[in-house]
């Protein structure tokens, strides 16, 4: 919203005021963001009322003119293409060496001809958008004059972000800004002039209001309009804030929705005589005064001026009832619309206008008939011939409870960490116009209409008024005392952390986070169909609605994306997925791991390193234990080979394995990708398996090495178990120390033992035997010592 | 042998040595168990009596000087291996770079942790929440009424099933007043949702990280103190703090604050569109009707909460200049981030 500081001017003295350090700072501070501010004016000087005496055609063109032009110290000959030019004309000259638009004017050749300054278009003061003609000054205006002296051309025009105005409906006019402005200067803030006879003993209006969305309806009717266009004082400031002058009474609606904050509208009230307010009971088709038709839902809330729809109620008026060059009587309405009505209304037929987004923030119902009285001043006041045709009729039907709040000094003091003095609280709040009934340090506060709508409830709203205008750049920080007490250190935080440093670091995989639902092209590129439980109903991109169970997908879209780049990469994600509903339909989320590994080239040892990072980081960084046992992958695009679930705690929490061959074919032919997924909460909740410190031996160790012949489908896992087997007070390590194939249905095992006593040097009799011992446990079990 | 000829001889020897091993027989020859020296030491026997004092007197200094000797050639042995061993050693320069792979924790990640180890140390604790929240978590108990337009179509991302996607880690704030009760002090971060039209600095999907104080008597100051304390520890050097007027259903007052930028000092560069101020976190005194909700005695109790805007600190953090940065994979572009 645009604030001109003439028009605040209006209601506040600012005399002697940095205006620019009051907006961008105090302001700010205080009461909402400024988006900019704009210097009106500053890029015109030496433009001068003047006379044009005589118009001559210029000799070598058609469109302009030669014009002899009095700027009262001489008269000068000036080039002019405009088509309004007319002797006796009184219009704007740019002398030479004036300034507009921030170009500055010399005598220069036009067509030939000498030009001695130039004829400027409203356009060119820059306080309206037509280029049409010259500008054109009233019939007695004296020549010779700054036309910063007759028109309000200076002024500051600053930018407020709407957003920041979200729960102030009382600042959407320049009159409750000028409130704010005044207590922040500790200045008084003038009254507004508003009508004030009485007019009861004219007819009252038939206003009928079936709504009971419509909280408000006022209104009167106005006759004998003679006046077409609005002042240029009004136009200007109309231009500056950011509308458009269309004509003296619509000018006036949008001027005290500009003042106010009150939207108005302006019926022809020869066309419109009674008025009723209801919501439509099926969809309707109507006109815009934009000209624009438009489909209203069943249950728009309308007005109806003599039985058919004049208005979309609190958005737009229509075409057909709209204030014309001929009006000569209007019906003014100014009237409060339910917030929320009027925003959903808005939103379905997607029209937001100056009206209906000052209706959405709660307006006081109190305004409508100062609002009122305001347009009857203003047309009163600019057209001596109107005069008003109606008692002042208004249905009143909801009110908002009064708000009362009870405070103490000491709550205030409290809440803020400032020890206020009581002058500062009761003059603020005077200033912004809430009464206080003061009793010792208690004040029972009555809170004005215009912020009881829905933005002062309790207590901590009156704190904010006293400390925002106090400013918050004077309360100091200042640390609380709490008492120390040691903190719950978070496990799953902690465990997130270090599992991802670890991947990052020992194993150089990059983190990367995807969003939680599927990429829809992706999986259709793929031809995979991920199972998801859950839909976004009103999702951003078509189709990019399903919520995921897994992160594979997105992570094959990282590989996708990436694989141009870097030959062989790995990339992990702790991300959120939506893996179940429970008996409520609520979603069941779960944290998972998901590490994918690419490489351009298929390499078979990269599921053992995926593996390892694994057993590393899960096993010894965070202590807790997983396991991998063979199964079957029941997904389609993860391979049948190499499948392997992992298990944690007894459960299965997730699994290892490689990317289908079909799908590797669509991503590249010759590549190898693998991945992981497992629910990650279950690994922090885990159970944590601390190390114990072994007493290492004094007593030297000895190795063994067998190879020995065992058949290919057996694991390790189970190798492992059998080497593991032999009972005996002797202590021994076994490891893996190499395999190869050795014919189509063998592989020789390689396994280093280190047999040791805690109490004795093993003797040659005990080393010999415990080698007897483990070739024959492995003979029990059919396995064969490679000879 | 004559004496004197055996310190001759063991001169004239003692010049072929030049290895460890050459100079251990050198030692054998004379000093070993039938070395020269002690074969000499063996004829006292046969010296008339009034010889053997001298004799046994030279033959021990023969025998001192042939070890101190020895003991020399020795330690100008270890000299020259050392020497060598300097001379063979290649020259390495170590101004090449290391080329290994290099992995990456994502940029928030980064901020995450670097917020998180902040405000543990000023004893707070650190939850976890769900990114698909109930309408009552996401609203109603952080005093968003049933009008409010946050609550439209056009900002939040519905599910089929009534649930939201949370629009702002304020959702997880019932939870955890619930569990903890107060006094309070906790931070939780998380991923948040809003469906709004995506551009340099917003999209569909960002991070919070959300904080609470509950206690007796907290106030704005206590606010305004805990922020700049975060900041200035974040950014390792001293941060200033202003509170403009915000407005949230959930706190009251509501404040934006901005932070004066770290990069220029609040000179004013193109991070801070030369503004000098950054605003960085929506924050406020926590409303009495979202404490009340929580169960917590507003009687005794007030307090603040703040929603730091975590995908933005991250870039201001890494001098990233797009969101599209964060959530969009290209590891060209993620793994620049160091670990810290």
């Amino acid at each position: 919203m645009y604030i001109s500081i003439n028009w605040i001017k209006d209601y506040v003295d600012l005399d002697g005021i940095d205006i620019i350090n009051l907006i961008q700072n105090r302001f700010t501070m205080a009461v909402a963001e400024v988006e900019g501010i704009q210097i009106k004016g500053e890029n015109l000087s030496g433009v001068v009322t003047a006379k044009i005496i005589k118009v001559d055609d210029h000799p070598n063109s058609k469109k302009l003119h030669i014009l002899k032009v009095d700027k009262g110290d001489e008269i000068v000959e000036v080039v002019c293409g405009a088509p309004n030019v007319k002797e006796g004309m009184i219009t704007a000259l740019a002398t030479t060496h004036a300034n507009v638009l921030g170009q500055s004017i010399t005598v220069s050749k036009i067509a030939g001809i000498d030009s001695n300054g130039m004829c400027c278009s409203a356009k060119e003061l820059g306080i309206s958008d037509d280029h049409s003609g010259i500008f054109e000054f009233e019939k007695d205006t004296p020549v010779g004059i700054d036309v910063k002296k007759i028109l309000p051309i200076d002024d500051i025009i600053f930018e407020i972000d709407n957003k920041s105005l979200t729960n102030r409906p009382d600042l959407w006019g320049h009159y409750g800004i000028a409130r704010e402005i005044s207590a922040l200067t500790h200045r008084p803030l003038k009254k507004l002039e508003i009508f004030s006879g009485d007019v009861s003993n004219l007819p009252n209006l038939d206003i009928k209001v079936k709504s009971d969305t419509c909280f408000r309806y006022t209104s009167a009717t106005m006759k004998n309009i003679t006046k077409k266009i609005s002042p240029m004082t009004m136009q200007i400031r109309l231009y500056y804030t950011g509308m458009r002058a269309i004509n003296f009474l619509a000018d006036i609606t949008n001027y005290v929705m500009l003042e106010l904050g009150q939207p108005m509208h302006a019926f022809d009230n020869s066309l419109v005589k009674k008025i009723e307010v209801e919501n439509i009971d099926s969809e309707v088709k109507f006109t815009t005064l934009d000209g624009q038709e438009r489909v209203l839902p069943k249950d728009t809330m309308v007005i109806k001026g003599n039985g058919e729809i004049s208005a979309i109620a609190g958005v737009m008026g229509g075409l057909d009832s709209e204030i014309k060059d001929n009006t000569t009587s209007v019906l003014i309405e100014s009237a409060c619309f339910h917030p929320a009505k009027v925003r959903r209304t808005a939103t379905s037929i997607g029209l937001r206008t100056e009206s209906s987004s000052r209706y959405e923030k709660s307006l006081d119902p109190e305004l409508t008939i100062i609002a009122l009285k305001r347009y009857i001043n203003l047309v009163k006041s600019i057209d001596n011939c109107a005069e008003i045709s109606s008692n002042i009729t208004d249905i009143y039907n909801f009110k908002y409870e009064p708000v009362t709040i009870n405070i103490t000094k000491e709550y205030i003091d409290n809440y803020t960490g400032i020890e206020f003095d009581k002058d500062t609280i009761l003059s603020t709040l005077k200033s912004l116009e809430f009464e206080v009934i003061e009793n010792g340090n208690k004040y029972e506060i009555h809170v004005p209409s215009f912020r009881a709508t829905k933005d002062i409830k309790g207590k901590p709203d009156i704190v904010e008024e006293v400390a925002r205008i106090f400013g918050y750049d004077n309360i100091k920080p200042v640390s609380p005392n709490m008492e120390v007490l040691p903190v719950d250190l978070n496990r799953k935080i902690d465990a997130e952390y270090s599992l991802k440093y670890t991947l990052a670091t020992k194993f150089n995989l990059s983190e990367i986070h995807t969003y939680l639902w599927y990429d829809y092209e992706t999986n259709k590129y793929l031809n995979i169909n991920p199972k998801s439980y859950l839909k976004i109903i009103n999702s951003l991109q078509k189709y990019n609605d399903e919520l995921r169970t897994t992160l594979i997908p997105s992570q094959l879209k990282v590989v996708l994306e990436n694989k141009e780049d870097f030959d062989n990469f790995g990339v992990f994600e702790i991300g959120s997925a939506v893996v179940g509903l429970d008996k409520q339909g609520q979603a069941i989320e779960q944290k998972k791991l998901c590490i994918t590994l690419y490489n351009k080239i298929e390499n078979t040892d990269k599921l053992l390193e995926l593996k390892e990072m694994l057993e590393y980081s899960i096993n010894d960084i965070l202590m807790s234990k997983i396991k991998f046992v063979k199964a079957t992958s029941n997904v389609d695009y993860i391979s049948p080979k190499n499948y392997y679930e992992i298990i944690c705690d007894g459960e299965t929490i997730g699994f290892i394995g490689m990317i289908h061959p079909k799908i590797l074919n669509l991503i590249d032919k010759r590549c190898g990708i693998v991945v992981a997924e497992l629910d990650f909460n279950k690994i922090s909740s885990s159970q944590i398996y601390e190390t114990k410190f072994e007493k290492v031996s004094i007593y030297p160790k000895s190795e063994l090495d067998f190879n020995f012949l065992i058949n290919k489908d057996i694991l390790y896992s189970d190798i492992y178990l059998i080497a593991t087997s032999y009972q005996s007070d002797i202590k021994y390590k076994v490891s893996l120390l190499d395999i190869f194939d050795h014919n189509e249905q063998l592989k020789s095992y390689t396994l280093h033992y280190e047999i040791w006593s805690d109490n004795r040097t093993l003797n040659g009799d005990e080393i010999d035997n415990f080698h007897k011992q483990i070739i024959q446990t492995f003979k029990d079990k059919g396995i064969e010592l490679k000879l | 042998m004559e004496l004197e000829q055996i310190l001759i001889q063991f001169n004239d020897d003692v010049t072929k040595v030049e290895t460890d091993e050459s100079l251990n027989s050198l030692r054998t020859k004379y000093l070993g168990k039938t070395g020269i020296l002690t074969d000499a030491l063996k004829e006292i026997k046969n010296v008339p009596v009034e010889r053997k004092k001298a004799y046994g007197e030279s033959v021990n200094k023969i025998k001192t000087e042939i070890e101190n000797k020895l003991e020399n050639l020795k330690l100008q042995l270890e000299d020259k291996l050392i020497q060598n061993k300097l001379n063979n050693t290649k020259n390495i320069d170590l101004t090449i770079p290391y080329s290994h792979d290099k992995g990456s924790l994502h940029p928030v990640t980064i901020a995450e942790h670097k917020v998180i180890e902040v405000f543990r140390s000023m004893g707070f604790i650190v939850e976890d929440g769900f990114e698909v929240e109930t309408e009552y978590n996401n609203f109603e108990a952080v005093n968003v009424p049933k009008d409010h337009p946050a609550r439209d179509m056009q900002d939040t991302f519905w599910l089929e099933n009534g649930q939201v996607l949370r629009t702002h880690t304020s959702a997880n704030q019932n939870r955890v007043m619930k569990q903890y009760g107060a006094p309070l002090r906790a931070i939780f971060p998380g991923r948040c949702y809003r469906n709004e039209t995506v551009d340099a600095s917003h999209d569909t999907t960002f991070w919070q990280l959300e904080g609470m104080v509950i206690d007796e008597n907290i106030s704005i100051a206590n606010l305004i103190f805990f922020m700049k304390t975060m900041l200035t520890k974040v950014f390792g050097k001293e941060i200033k703090v202003r509170l403009r007027p915000g407005y949230f259903p959930f706190t009251e007052p509501s404040f934006e604050l901005d932070c004066s930028c770290p990069y220029c000092d609040g000179n004013g560069c193109s991070v801070c569109k030369h503004g000098g101020w950054i605003e960085l976190c929506p924050c406020g005194m926590i409303h009495p009707e979202v404490l009340k909700m929580g169960g917590i005695d507003i009687e005794k109790y007030q307090g603040f909460a703040f929603g730091l805007g975590l995908s933005r600190l991250a870039m201001m953090n890494k001098d990233i200049r797009t969101i599209r940065v964060l959530n969009g994979c290209k590891l060209k572009e993620l793994k620049q981030a160091k670990i810290k």
